[in-house]
């Protein structure tokens, strides 16, 4: 061992990585999302809520409602500026499933996707495994030759 | 060019909870193991913490003693 370093998660990057990670994650419509569930525009589409109102807010990703939840409001990811992704997540959405603990749990998920992304275009091998370290999982994602 | 070679690998650890994420390159002599998590950390966020382990210590001070000061 020669090098450890601790990273503050910034979602950014390529949407093929949230993506992926959104189609890990648990959500409230009982199956998982996969990729025809989520919907990626170059350019950012507007929002709309539970009752097809338009939202001021606009995404480059979305999950529409029907796919969000029962009476759910849109959801989306947008890429900023500063090329990072910010969500969009209705005070209705935040207060039922997709409150900050699922939006950590996507971070984590995005991590192991983007690492495997970035690992795959160097071409290098990896791997995910699960294992407790003193009686809390951990997620290892590691990268090799 | 690869900077991970045989015997050589990356590993991060992900708080599945709360997104804590913590890297160490493992297998690495010298300074290398730098060059080979660059590109993870850029991926990621931002690097904190840095923390070397007397492996590459050693190796640079034995080619660049001001570089260590540095990093130490």
């Amino acid at each position: 061992m020669s090098h450890m370093v601790e990273i503050e998660l910034e979602m950014g990057g390529p949407p093929e990585a949230l993506v992926r990670a959104l189609c890990d994650v648990d959500n409230r419509i009982g199956r998982k999302w996969t990729k025809e569930d989520i919907e990626v525009h170059d350019v950012r589409q507007a929002l709309y809520g539970y009752q097809g109102d338009k939202r001021e807010q606009h995404a480059h990703v979305v999950i529409r409602r029907g796919k969000v939840g029962c009476s759910a409001n849109d959801m989306g990811f947008e890429k900023k500026a500063n090329g990072k992704w910010a969500a969009h997540i209705s005070e209705h959405e935040r207060s039922t499933h997709y409150d900050p603990n699922w939006q950590k749990r996507l971070l984590s998920r995005w991590a192991v996707q983007r690492t495997g992304m970035e690992a795959e275009a160097q071409g290098y091998k990896w791997s995910e495994a699960t294992k407790e370290v003193a009686g809390k999982q951990y997620v290892f994602v590691t990268v090799r030759a | 060019m690869k900077r991970i070679g045989p015997g050589q690998q990356i590993v991060i650890r992900i708080d599945p909870e709360t997104g804590e994420t913590k890297m160490e390159a493992m297998g690495f002599g010298g300074m290398g193991c730098k060059d080979a998590t660059k590109p993870f950390e850029d991926a990621l966020g931002v690097a904190k913490d840095r923390e070397m382990k007397p492996i590459a210590f050693r190796a640079v001070a034995a080619t660049d003693e001001i570089r260590l000061e540095a990093r130490a």
